[in-house]
C-alpha cells in the first residue's frame, strides 16, 4: 500500500502538542487565574504522519483522540507544541498559507447525521469547497460535484436531494465526496464508520481504501474500533488519557501488544468467534476522570502489571523496536534506535 | 419449560396512511439460564420485538398478530394493570441509554428501594439492605455512599450498572437487554457483559434476550442466536454452529463484512444495495435483491424457517 | 393542469403538517389581499361622509353600519388594516434585519463582541415597551414612520437575543466545524451555514411580534399618539367609537373584532411555525 514518498520525511508532524481546556471560563475565572483548573485533553503528543500511509489513532472516550485530530487541522488552538505540515508550523501560518493548508488537509466527521448542513442540497454541499476556493466556473464546479457523487457510489440524481432524504451510509458518502472535492493530500477521518451498520461500514471502508489507492491519499484514522484499525491502517498510536502509550506498525502491534493498556484493550474486544471466548473480567475499574488523572503512569490504578514506581514516575515514550514506541516502565530504551520512524 | 415464547408475532407501524409490518411472523423460545442473541442491522425489527414483548410500543405501533407468552401469561392479552405488575418483577428491561431507566430527580438508592417495595413485601430497612447488596453485586464501589448519589454523578458504565441493579432487583425470569453496551467503551462493555452473564444466567437461571448489532458480542456471550433481516428471522441456532457454518446468504455476507477477520487490506465483502425501508420490502424472500444466490423462485415465494439436521434453522430455498 | 395539482398537493401537505399555521396563514393572506385591493371593490371612500345616515346600524348598504359622520365602517376597517399591517410589517422587518444581524454576530464571535452588542440590548430591554414607544412618538412625531421606528426599537433586542441563543446552538454543530475545516470564511459560515439553521425560532417570534405590533399601533392611536384623524386606524376608531357605545355599539365592536382577528391570525401562524420548524425529530434518526 505504502509505495510512495517514503523517507521523504513526514507529511504532517506533531511535536510536543498539548491542549488543556479550562474548566471555568468567563470574567470571574480569569480574575482568579492562579488556581485555574484544566482538563488535559492532549498532553505532550508527538507523532509523524507519512504520505500515502494510514495512521490510526485509537483510544476510548476521554482519551483525547478527537481533540488531537482537531489540533492536527488547526480547528482548535494548542496550549503548547507545534504541528508541522511540510516543515511549516500550521499554528503560525498567515491567512493565505492557512488557506492553502486547509485545501490540502480535509476532514471526514463521525456522525453523518450531524455533519451535513440540513438546509443545503447534496450537490451544493459537495460543491462548496470548490466555491470557497473559486475553482473554475460554476458549470465546471457542478460538473465536478456530479463526478464526485458518482465516484463515491451515488448518482448525479442525488445532487438535488437534501441530507435528510439519504440513509446514513449515503450521507457518509456525501461527506467523503465533499472532502475529496479539492483533491487534498491528507484526510483526517474522525470515527467515519462508527455509527454505520456493519454491511454499510464495509462498503464505506472499501470506498476509502479505493480512494486512497487512486488518489494517493494520506489518512489519519481516529477510531475506537480495533477491527477497523487492523484492517485499515499501516501504523497505530494508542492513546490513554491524553497521552500516547504505544505506537507501532499495525501488524507488529496486533501480533504482540507491549503496553499493558493495549493488552487490556485488545483482550476486551469481542471477537466474532465463539470458539475463542475471552476472559471478560480482565480490565478492572473505570478510566479515571481526565479532570483528576492519577499521578505517574495514568494507567497504573487499572494495570494488571503495576509496580510501586508506576505511581511516582511518568514513563516517557521509549523506542522498543523498529518504528515502535511504548510508554511503560516495564520496557527499557533500546539503545541506538531512533525515537520515531515510519515503517 | 420455556420462560418466554413468541408465536408468530407480527408488529406494525402506522406511517403515511397505512400500517406497515416492522416484524413479521417471528417465533422463538427463551430457555432458563441462556442468553439468546437477536442480531441484525438497524431497521431489521429487533428492537421492535423487545418493545412488543414489554408491551411498550409507541402510539403509532400495534401488535397485529401472534402471541407472546411469559410462562403461562399471554402478554399480548394482558391488561395494563397486569402488565405493570409483571414489568420489573418477572420481566425486566435495560436499554442502550441507561438514563432511560433512571429518574434524574431522585437518588439511585431511592429508585432501587422504590422498585423493591413496589413488587416485594419488604420494610424500609430490609429494602435498603437489599439495595446495598444489589449495588455491591453490580460492582459499584463505596455502595453505601453511592446510594445517596444522583444519576448524573455516575459515568455511563456506572449508570448501566445501576440500571442493571434495578432490572434484577426482583429476580426477574426474563431480562431483555436492548443494545446495553453500545454506548460504552470496550473495556467497560466487557465488564457489563460479564456481569449480565454471571448475575443472570449462572446464578439466577434467568433467561436473557440480548439485542445487539455487534456480532462480536453475540459470539462472546450468547448461547443461541436469531439473525434478523427486514423484520424476519432468517437463521436461528446455536452460536457455535452459526459462526462456524452460517447457512443463510445474509448471515454469510454479514460475517464476511466484518473488518476484524485478520485479513488486512483486502476488500471487505460488500452486500450490494441497502436494507429496504418498511414501505418498500420486496416480495418473496426479502433478501433476494441483494443476494448472490437468488433464483427465480426467490422473487415470488417467501421461504419458511426450516429446521435442518443439526438443529440449525434457516429460511432459504438453497436448503430445500 | 399539472401545476395546479402540485399546488393542491402542497397545500394539503401544509395543512396536514400544521393546521394552526395553515389557518393563521390563511387568515393573514385573506386580510392582506382584502386590504390591498379595497379601493378596487369598495363603493365608499374611507373619508366620504354621509350626513343622511350617521350611526346607522348594519344594513345591506353598510354591512357593518356607519359611524357618527356616516362613514362606512367596513371600508374604514379595511383601510385601517392597511396602517396596522404597514406598522407591523415595517417594525418587524426593520427589527428582524437589525436584530438578526446583531444576534448572529454576537453569538458567532462571542467574547468581547458579544458583550459590546448585547449589553446595550439588555438596557433597551429593561425599559417597558409601551413607555419606550410613547416616549419616542411623543417626542419625535406622530407619523407612521416614527411609529414603525419606535416599535422596531423595541423589537431589535428581542430578535437579537433569540438569534444569539439559537446561533450559540448551531455554531457547535458538526457541519459548521466541517465547513470551517474546509476553509470557509467567517461570512460564509454565518450566512450559509448558521443563519439558515438558526433562523427558525426568530421567525416564530416574528410572527407573534407582528400581532403585538398591531396591538401597539392600536393602543398608540387610541391614546392619540399614533395615527391622526381623519386617517382610518383601528385604534383610533375604537377611541372615537367609545362616546357612542350606547347608541352604536358596532362602532367599537367592528374595529375591536378586526384587531382580534389579525392578532389571532399571527398568533396561530406563530404557534404553527413552532410545530413546523422546531420538530422534536431534530437529527432525524
Amino acid at each position: 500500500m505504502s509505495s510512495t514518498t517514503k523517507g521523504a520525511g513526514p507529511l504532517l508532524r506533531a511535536a510536543g502538542l498539548s491542549k488543556h481546556f479550562p474548566l471555568e471560563s468567563g470574567l470571574l475565572a480569569s480574575l482568579r487565574r492562579a488556581e485555574a483548573r484544566t482538563v488535559k485533553a492532549v498532553e505532550a503528543v508527538s507523532l509523524d504522519v507519512y504520505a500515502g500511509q494510514t495512521l490510526a489513532i485509537v483510544g476510548e472516550s476521554g482519551s483525547g483522540k478527537s481533540t488531537l485530530g482537531r489540533l492536527l487541522l488547526r480547528l482548535t488552538q494548542p496550549t503548547a507544541g507545534r504541528v508541522l505540515y511540510k516543515d511549516e508550523n500550521i499554528f503560525s501560518m498567515k491567512r493565505g498559507e492557512l488557506r492553502a493548508f486547509r485545501r490540502q488537509a480535509q476532514i471526514i466527521l463521525q456522525d453523518p447525521y450531524a455533519s451535513l448542513n440540513p438546509r443545503m442540497r447534496v450537490g451544493r454541499i459537495i460543491r462548496e469547497p470548490l466555491d470557497i476556493y473559486r475553482e473554475g466556473s460554476r458549470a465546471e464546479r457542478d460538473k465536478r460535484a456530479h463526478m464526485l457523487l458518482e465516484r463515491v457510489g451515488l448518482t448525479s440524481g442525488h445532487a438535488r436531494a437534501y441530507p435528510s432524504e439519504l440513509s446514513g451510509g449515503q450521507r457518509q458518502r456525501v461527506g467523503i465526496a465533499a472532502a475529496l472535492a479539492l483533491s487534498p493530500e491528507i484526510i483526517i477521518a474522525d470515527e467515519p464508520t462508527s455509527s454505520l451498520d456493519v454491511s454499510v461500514q464495509a462498503q464505506t471502508l472499501n470506498l476509502l481504501s479505493e480512494l486512497q489507492r487512486d488518489f494517493n491519499l494520506t489518512y489519519v484514522f481516529i477510531t475506537h474500533d480495533l477491527g477497523v484499525v487492523q484492517h485499515f491502517s499501516d501504523r497505530v498510536a494508542v492513546m490513554y488519557l491524553g497521552k500516547i502509550v504505544e505506537e507501532a506498525p499495525t501488524e507488529t502491534l496486533f501480533a504482540a501488544p507491549q503496553h499493558p493498556y493495549t493488552q487490556v484493550l485488545f483482550s476486551a474486544i469481542p471477537l466474532p468467534d465463539p470458539t475463542r471466548r475471552v476472559n471478560w473480567d480482565l480490565p478492572k475499574g473505570e478510566p479515571p476522570s481526565p479532570l483528576d488523572p492519577p499521578p505517574g503512569c495514568h494507567f497504573h490504578p487499572r494495570c494488571p502489571k503495576v509496580m510501586t514506581a508506576c505511581s511516582a514516575v511518568e514513563p516517557p515514550l521509549k523506542a522498543t523496536g523498529p518504528a515502535r514506541r511504548v510508554a511503560c516502565l516495564l520496557f527499557e530504551d533500546e539503545a541506538g534506535l531512533p525515537q520515531t520512524k515510519g515503517d | 419449560m420455556n420462560l418466554l415464547s413468541l408465536r408468530h408475532l407480527t408488529t406494525e407501524f402506522y406511517s403515511g396512511g397505512r400500517w406497515l409490518e416492522a416484524v413479521s411472523d417471528v417465533s422463538f423460545d427463551l430457555r432458563p439460564g441462556e442468553i439468546l442473541g437477536l442480531v441484525g442491522e438497524s431497521g431489521c425489527g429487533k428492537s421492535t420485538i423487545a418493545y412488543s414483548i414489554m408491551r411498550l410500543l409507541a402510539k403509532n405501533a400495534r401488535i397485529s398478530g401472534g402471541e407472546v407468552w411469559l410462562g403461562d401469561v399471554n402478554l399480548t392479552e394482558a391488561n395494563d394493570e397486569r402488565l405493570q405488575d409483571l414489568r420489573g418483577s418477572r420481566l425486566s428491561m435495560i436499554f442502550q441509554d441507561p438514563m432511560t431507566a433512571l429518574d434524574s430527580l431522585f437518588t439511585v438508592g431511592h429508585q432501587i428501594i422504590e422498585t423493591l417495595q413496589e413488587h416485594l413485601d419488604l420494610d424500609a430497612a430490609a429494602a435498603r439492605a437489599r439495595a446495598l447488596e444489589l449495588l455491591r453485586q453490580v460492582g459499584i464501589p463505596a455502595a453505601e455512599e453511592r446510594l445517596n448519589a444522583y444519576p448524573y454523578q455516575f459515568s455511563g458504565g456506572m449508570s448501566q450498572r445501576i440500571a442493571l441493579a434495578i432490572a434484577i432487583s426482583c429476580q426477574p425470569q426474563v431480562l431483555i437487554a436492548d443494545e446495553p453496551t453500545t454506548a460504552l467503551d470496550v473495556t467497560i462493555q466487557a465488564q457489563i457483559l460479564h456481569l449480565i452473564r454471571r448475575l443472570m444466567v449462572e446464578e439466577g437461571g434467568t433467561g436473557v434476550l440480548l439485542i445487539t448489532h455487534d456480532l462480536g458480542v453475540v459470539a462472546q456471550v450468547c448461547d443461541r442466536v436469531a439473525v434478523m433481516y427486514a423484520g424476519k428471522i432468517v437463521e436461528f441456532g446455536a452460536v457455535e454452529a452459526i459462526f462456524s457454518d452460517p447457512l443463510h446468504p445474509y448471515t454469510q455476507a454479514l460475517l464476511n463484512s466484518l473488518p476484524s477477520q485478520g485479513i488486512q487490506r483486502g476488500a471487505l465483502e460488500n452486500i450490494r444495495g441497502r436494507v429496504p425501508s418498511l414501505d418498500d420490502r420486496p416480495a418473496g424472500c426479502r433478501f433476494h435483491p441483494r443476494c448472490a444466490h437468488a433464483r427465480d423462485i426467490c422473487r415470488v415465494e417467501a421461504p419458511p424457517l426450516v429446521k435442518r439436521d443439526g438443529g440449525q434453522e434457516v429460511a432459504c430455498v438453497l436448503y430445500d | 393542469m399539472k401545476s395546479s395539482r402540485a399546488l393542491r398537493d402542497r397545500l394539503r401537505l401544509w395543512y396536514a403538517a400544521s393546521r394552526s399555521a395553515f389557518l393563521g396563514g390563511t387568515i393573514i393572506l385573506a386580510l392582506v389581499i382584502m386590504t390591498a385591493t379595497v379601493s378596487l371593490y369598495s363603493p365608499y371612500s374611507p373619508e366620504a361622509m354621509d350626513f343622511m345616515a350617521p350611526l346607522a346600524g348594519p344594513t345591506g348598504a353598510h354591512l357593518l353600519g356607519t359611524d357618527n359622520f356616516g362613514r362606512d365602517i367596513l371600508t374604514r376597517v379595511l383601510y385601517g388594516y392597511q396602517i396596522s399591517l404597514a406598522v407591523a410589517l415595517g417594525s418587524v422587518g426593520f427589527g428582524l434585519a437589525v436584530g438578526v444581524a446583531l444576534g448572529l454576530l454576537a453569538g458567532y464571535y462571542g467574547g468581547l463582541i458579544d458583550n459590546i452588542i448585547m449589553r446595550p440590548m439588555d438596557v433597551l430591554m429593561a425599559f417597558p415597551a409601551i413607555v419606550l414607544v410613547v416616549a419616542l412618538t411623543g417626542f419625535v412625531g406622530r407619523e407612521i414612520s416614527v411609529m414603525v421606528l419606535a416599535v422596531a426599537v423595541v423589537y431589535v433586542p428581542i430578535f437579537a437575543r433569540v438569534m444569539r441563543g439559537s446561533t450559540l446552538e448551531v455554531v457547535n454543530e458538526l457541519y459548521v466545524e466541517g465547513a470551517r475545516a474546509r476553509g470557509a470564511s467567517h461570512l460564509r459560515l454565518m450566512l450559509r451555514h448558521i443563519l439558515p439553521n438558526a433562523i427558525a425560532p426568530v421567525l416564530i417570534q416574528a410572527s407573534i411580534l407582528m400581532g403585538i405590533a398591531i396591538l401597539l399601533e392600536s393602543a398608540l392611536s387610541f391614546i392619540g399618539l399614533g395615527t391622526q384623524p381623519p386617517d382610518p386606524s383601528l385604534g383610533l376608531m375604537l377611541s372615537e367609537g367609545r362616546s357612542f357605545m350606547q347608541q352604536a355599539p358596532w362602532m367599537v365592536v367592528a374595529p375591536g373584532l378586526a384587531i382580534s382577528i389579525a392578532v389571532l391570525g399571527f398568533n396561530l401562524l406563530g404557534n404553527g411555525l413552532q410545530d413546523l420548524l422546531n420538530p422534536a425529530r431534530k437529527g432525524g434518526r
